[in-house]
């Protein structure tokens, strides 16, 4: 029996899909397969009518094709220039050219960032997942330029990674939408098992998917790229082909040079190196005033305070109290309480108070035993505590002192 | 009858002082072991003392690191054992090698020395596999003893499935020892050699240990999992040294070198002192001469047990079952652990149970808190449990490498220790029990493993192809791997450019890939008696179906659970405590069709052949048995999918005429052909050295469209999955003893086992001839019921008269 014939039978029993339906064998010895049969393995089982299929293009014309330009064997590139004041879906790319942008993380400024998106035969990772399509985009005087570097041919690879990583000299940081866990990590595996100095890490990186589920993710149903641009940005894709397809895209074309589907994944790439570039300055504004974006004001304010800047964080509260749920209250009331602005954090617990929100009340008795010392008041509270050792004993103290005995033991009556 | 009497007093005899006269002493296991050799001289069958032998000894090597010496030193490690020293020396010399001695020998560090001693010198970096991640935690402990002790400063650390995400990095990075398991070598390091890159480049030593477990299926893997590993050692421009360690076995050069692909060095002379070995091979007694039937192992077992507990001796109870260890333990704490205010001195120990449950109890053994430990082959590897005194096996483990291995529990302080061997009613251990010198003088087995099976194979291709891609003129094991390559292109997942394979597919091809089976997930067991969900066993798919199916008394710890739920997609048993007096027992019927044969041999009336065969188990239902009468009490159906597998048999046939002629009565050749199937398949275990289960067992037409099966009545059935058949209704009947290789697509055991076709079935008619029985015994032919005297014909005879026509015209 042949091996491949061998292999079908033992994973057909055995659970496994074989790769494609072998004719049984005659009794006895099967002959050796045929040439027709090693032609049809050779075809493979993925082949369809051959008149269907456009026949495979040469490189040239497959870089025409994209768009693009032949940069080296295995290799195309293909440039856009978009000039600053165009708009990218309601957004206008103009901002990219005004300056820094603050984050509660860091200042950058758009103008010497990378914008970094990769397409990739895979999510599952590991040394057999491949970029195939590397997008970067950084602005270059009035425009923003995007290069996305194309593998035509496995043996483009090192070059791919050595020409992309020449066009960051220069560059201050770079800019992903999950870079840190995905995009970054597998350009490194790529560079090593290639043998290329792994320029992409060496820069400062900024991963937009952390502010992005910072602000929004109590907000949103997801906080995938194409959410945050819809959202944020207003840009809305027609004709966009989904990011899952692209392994099979390429696959088509690595296998049977079917290039069809190419120029939908590089234009999808393409969206998202300009959204990844609107996102930058649109997302720090969204820091500095969530309320406008819906944001989860609350989170961007712990940011901030996490980050040093307690006076932003406290000024974002105070001014979106309107807004605020009991959770973002009682943080503004904890602030409030710490600088002893007591009137301000008082107003707040008695509102929620008012709600049986039990924390507040706990906060109002308190207040009353310690600060103002008014132990009927606070007995009132406490009165509202549900049981348990904790509250029962603050009740139990709270019933001495406001009856005007001394705290401490209970007296025996008897004695 | 007087005989059944004196036993059953007895069994209350267990709390006697022992004589005076005995000329044991005052050590506590010499005067049980001479107590027991007198007192039931009539069960012992062969008996063994293996004297104490002094230690050979050489100095600290003088090239050794002076801060490893001074470690050593403070360790109170102040010379060598001779085989830790031929160890230095191979490693000196750059030499791969298997290192083969006792339990407690020092073997860990015949590759310590070397390891931390070019960690100290060369920022060497060493990977440590061993079988099991409780393996893995005792290994780190002591490296980081020795560390402390000599302030080292070498980095250790574990990196398994319990290694939490954050730490990963460290391990990868800073790590000079990394010590992990096969699986996640596979699934976890080597899809992901980049990150590792670093270690890979300084990696000088890989270290191996426990290497007899990687046999068979198992091993088959590991061996492809190394050849990766030395794939991707090639492309960081390393060349590890390998040191394997390894209980006896016949082969352990031959298995090191299949494992590895390259020649090892075997140091095999242990220079470690030892105590003193008494072994005593124990029959039970006969109860019932007509059947044949003899008291039970467990009850003899559980006697030897409670005398060597009583006198204050730490015992191991081993068991060939889970659900044996369950009933022992009962049967055990039943008699220590009555009282529930105090701290249990017996417990069990076995696979399934939770991690930190198994860590718990191996604490307490080696604290000396529990005085009796029952488990199956769970603790037969090197866990840490400390200083046992007695070792009982309840039933021959089926291997006499594995007895050995169990054996090696007791006794290792170098204190004199104990062992007995109780025979169980299977063939095997009678046969064992019966021939002491066979036992006694035989080598341990060989472990096979067959790298090069085509879907071990493939499967690990495909693993490679992801982690590198494959050169033009590049090898990996002894099939054509252009042909593999090319298979694989065809399915799409490579795509060869010039002279190399690259991957082509949005998958991981590691994660579909089990080493240890073709399990697909193992299944949790819930208790929801408290209305929670607490975890509290876990059970391999492979033992599943005969374990929670819906209904079965599922034990821990010896506390009954009733399976009332089982999600077989969502891999979950549903299960509340409960109270009854019975345990659950599946019955399996197995459907048999042959695809293909590859060879016949024809001899006279009978015929033998090999090829490839389909089988269909069904687990049909259960039956109730009651506790300590172990009767019958009832049945329970059992609903789930039937499990598919095709594999390589050996099977045996008659021709129809002749069988027709000499057995008339087809009931009469149906009960024939059952009994002699039980025996050869006994006996070929036996021929091949293989473990009972690696062989699975059918009788049947070779048609699927009928089996046979014991009923509950004693007799032989013919069955389909529909029902019973009456066997004078069928067309021509050609029934055949099926033996076969119990892993899909086999592992290589039918073609040795056709070479061996007649000695299966002369050594089946000889076991079968020579058993004291009358009618059949479950010694012979397996277990006969008492109205089987009515048959008028036994079984026995039977099953002889088909062995004689499979014999043919033997010489």
């Amino acid at each position: 029996m042949s091996l491949k014939s061998r292999l079908n039978t033992l994973r057909q029993q055995s659970g496994t899909a074989p790769a494609s339906p072998t004719p049984p064998a005659a009794s006895g010895q099967p002959p050796a397969p045929s040439f027709a049969e090693r032609v049809r393995r050779l075809q493979g089982p993925f082949e369809r009518p051959a008149a269907k299929r456009p026949a495979r293009m040469a490189p040239e014309e497959l870089a025409l094709h994209l768009g693009g330009e032949l940069l080296a064997p295995g290799v195309i590139l293909i440039e856009r220039r978009v000039e600053l004041p165009a708009a990218h879906g309601g957004y206008a790319l103009s901002t990219l050219a005004q300056g820094p942008v603050a984050y509660p993380e860091a200042e950058v400024d758009p103008a010497g960032m990378i914008f970094l998106d990769t397409e990739t035969t895979g999510l599952a990772g590991g040394s057999g997942t491949t970029v195939f399509l590397l997008g970067l985009g950084r602005v270059e005087g009035r425009d923003l330029v995007i290069r996305q570097y194309f593998l035509s041919a496995f043996s483009g690879e090192a070059t791919l990674l050595d020409a992309a990583g020449e066009w960051l000299n220069g560059a201050e940081g770079m800019v992903t939408y999950n870079g840190k866990r995905f995009d970054l990590p597998l350009l490194t595996t790529r560079c090593r098992l290639a043998g290329v100095r792994d320029r992409f890490v060496e820069l400062p990186h900024l991963d937009l998917l952390y502010p992005t589920r910072r602000a929004f993710s109590s907000r949103w149903e997801d906080c995938r790229l194409v959410t945050a641009e819809q959202r944020l940005l207003r840009f809305f894709r027609e004709n966009d082909l989904p990011g899952s397809e692209a392994p099979e895209s390429w696959f088509s074309f690595i296998h049977f040079g079917d290039a069809a589907r190419l120029p939908a994944v590089a234009k999808h790439n393409y969206w998202d190196i300009l959204s990844l570039a609107a996102l930058l300055p649109a997302l720090s504004a969204v820091h500095d005033e969530p309320g406008a974006w819906e944001a989860d004001i609350l989170a961007v304010a712990r940011a901030h305070q996490r980050e040093g800047d307690e006076a932003k964080g406290f000024a974002l509260l105070r001014r979106h109290r309107a807004v605020l749920d009991a959770e973002g209250l009682m943080e503004l009331a904890a602030l409030y309480r710490r600088g002893e602005e007591w009137s301000q954090a008082c107003l707040i617990w008695e509102m929620l108070a008012e709600r049986d929100h039990m924390e507040a009340v706990e906060r109002l008795a308190k207040y009353h035993e310690h600060v103002r010392r008014d132990f009927a008041s606070a007995l009132r509270y406490a009165e509202r505590l549900p049981p348990g050792p904790h509250h029962d004993r603050r009740r139990e103290r709270l019933r001495e002192r406001s009856s005007g005995r001394p705290a401490g033991r209970t007296p025996e009556r008897n004695l | 009858m007087a005989r059944i009497g004196a036993d059953l007093n007895s069994e209350f005899d267990d709390r006697a002082d022992f004589p005076g006269t005995l000329t044991g002493g005052e050590d506590p296991v010499r005067r049980l072991a001479e107590w027991l050799a007198h007192k039931y001289k009539s069960r012992i069958t062969g008996q063994l003392l293996v004297p104490a032998r002094p230690g050979r000894y050489a100095p600290l090597p003088d090239d050794l690191d002076p801060r490893l010496k001074t470690a050593l030193t403070g360790r109170g490690i102040a010379q060598l054992y001779s085989h830790q020293q031929a160890a230095w020396e191979a490693a000196r010399a750059g030499r791969h090698m298997v290192v083969v001695t006792p339990t407690a020998s020092g073997k860990t560090l015949c590759y310590n020395l070397p390891v931390l001693h070019d960690a100290l010198n060369h920022q060497a970096k060493a990977l440590y596999l061993f079988p099991t991640k409780a393996l893995s935690q005792d290994q780190v402990a002591e490296i980081l003893e020795l560390n402390a002790a000599g302030e080292l400063g070498v980095r250790a650390y574990t990196f398994d499935g319990d290694t939490p995400g954050d730490a990963r990095k460290a391990v990868r990075t800073r790590g000079d020892i990394v010590v992990s398991n096969p699986d996640m070598l596979h699934q976890g390091i080597l899809p992901h050699h980049t990150k590792w890159a670093q270690f890979f480049e300084n990696l000088r030593y890989v270290v191996i240990d426990e290497m007899h477990t990687y046999r068979g299926v198992f091993g088959s893997h590991v061996a492809n999992v190394i050849r990766r590993l030395r794939r991707i050692c090639r492309f960081y421009n390393a060349d590890p040294l390998f040191i394997l360690c390894s209980a006896t076995i016949a082969n352990p050069a031959e298995l090191a070198e299949q494992l590895l692909g390259e020649q090892v060095v075997a140091i095999t002379e242990s220079g470690a002192p030892q105590g003193e070995k008494h072994l005593l091979l124990w029959n039970p007694p006969v109860i019932n001469p007509d059947l044949g039937i003899r008291a039970s192992a467990r009850s003899q077992s559980t006697r030897v047990a409670r005398m060597a507990v009583r006198n204050g001796l730490k015992t191991i109870v081993f068991a060939q079952t889970r659900l044996m260890v369950e009933v022992l333990t009962k049967y055990l704490k039943d008699v220590f652990d009555k009282d529930p205010r105090k701290p249990p001195r017996v417990a069990a120990y076995r696979g399934g149970y939770l991690p930190t449950e198994r860590r718990a109890t191996e604490k307490k053994l080696r604290a000396g808190n529990i005085h009796c430990v029952i488990t199956t082959s769970a603790l037969e590897l090197g866990v840490d449990i400390g200083a046992l005194d007695v070792c009982i096996l309840t039933g021959y483990p089926g291997t006499i490498a594995g007895t050995w291995q169990r054996l090696g529990r007791a006794g290792r302080r170098q204190r004199p220790a104990l062992g007995v061997l109780v025979a169980s009613s299977q063939p095997l251990d009678q046969y064992i029990i019966r021939n002491p010198e066979f036992f006694l003088g035989a080598s341990p087995e060989h472990a096979r493993i067959d790298p090069d099976q085509l879907l071990i194979l493939l499967d690990h291709v495909r693993c490679a192809a992801f982690e590198l891609p494959f050169q033009q003129g590049e090898r990996f094991g002894k099939e054509n791997l252009e042909e593999l390559l090319g298979y694989l292109e065809e399915e799409g997942i490579l795509h060869k450019e010039g002279a190399r394979w690259h991957w082509t597919a949005d998958s991981y091809p590691a994660n579909a890939v089990s080493l240890r089976s073709v399990a697909e997930g193992n299944f949790v067991v819930v208790d929801i008696t408290d209305g929670g969900q607490n975890i509290v066993a876990e059970v391999d798919f492979s033992s599943a179906p005969m374990t929670i199916y819906e209904g079965a008394i599922y034990m821990v710890q010896a506390s009954p659970y009733q399976v009332e739920r089982l999600d077989w997609v969502g891999r979950k048993a549903f299960v509340r405590r409960t109270r009854v007096d019975y345990y659950t027992d599946a019955i399996d019927y197995t459907k048999l069709k042959i695809l293909d044969d590859f060879e016949r041999d024809r001899d006279g009336q009978a015929e033998c052949a090999r090829g490839e065969v389909h089988l269909v188990r069904r687990i049909a239902g259960y039956k109730k048995i009651r506790y300590y009468t172990h009767e019958n009490i009832g049945y329970g159906n059992i609903n789930l999918p039937d499990q598919e597998m095709h594999t390589t048999s050996v099977w045996w046939q008659v021709a129809p005429e002749a069988l027709a002629e000499a057995l008339p009565s087809r009931q009469e050749a149906l009960d024939g052909f059952l009994g002699a199937a039980y025996a050869m398949h006994h006996v070929a275990a036996l021929t091949m050295m293989c473990e009972p289960h690696d062989l699975g067992r059918a009788v049947g037409d070779g048609d699927a469209t009928w089996f046979a099966t014991v009923g509950a009545n004693g007799r032989g059935q013919l069955r389909s999955f529909e029902g019973e058949l009456n066997p004078e209704a069928q067309g021509r009947f050609r029934p055949a003893v099926f033996l076969y290789d119990n892993y899909p697509g086999g592992v290589g055991i039918s073609a040795p086992l056709f070479d061996q076709r007649r000695a299966v079935v002369h050594g089946a008619r000889e076991l079968i001839g020579a058993c004291d029985c009358l009618y059949g015994c479950p010694a012979c032919v397996g277990p006969i019921l008492a109205s089987d005297e009515v048959r008028g014909y036994s079984p026995k005879s039977a099953s002889l008269k088909v062995l004689e026509l499979l014999h043919a015209n033997v010489p």
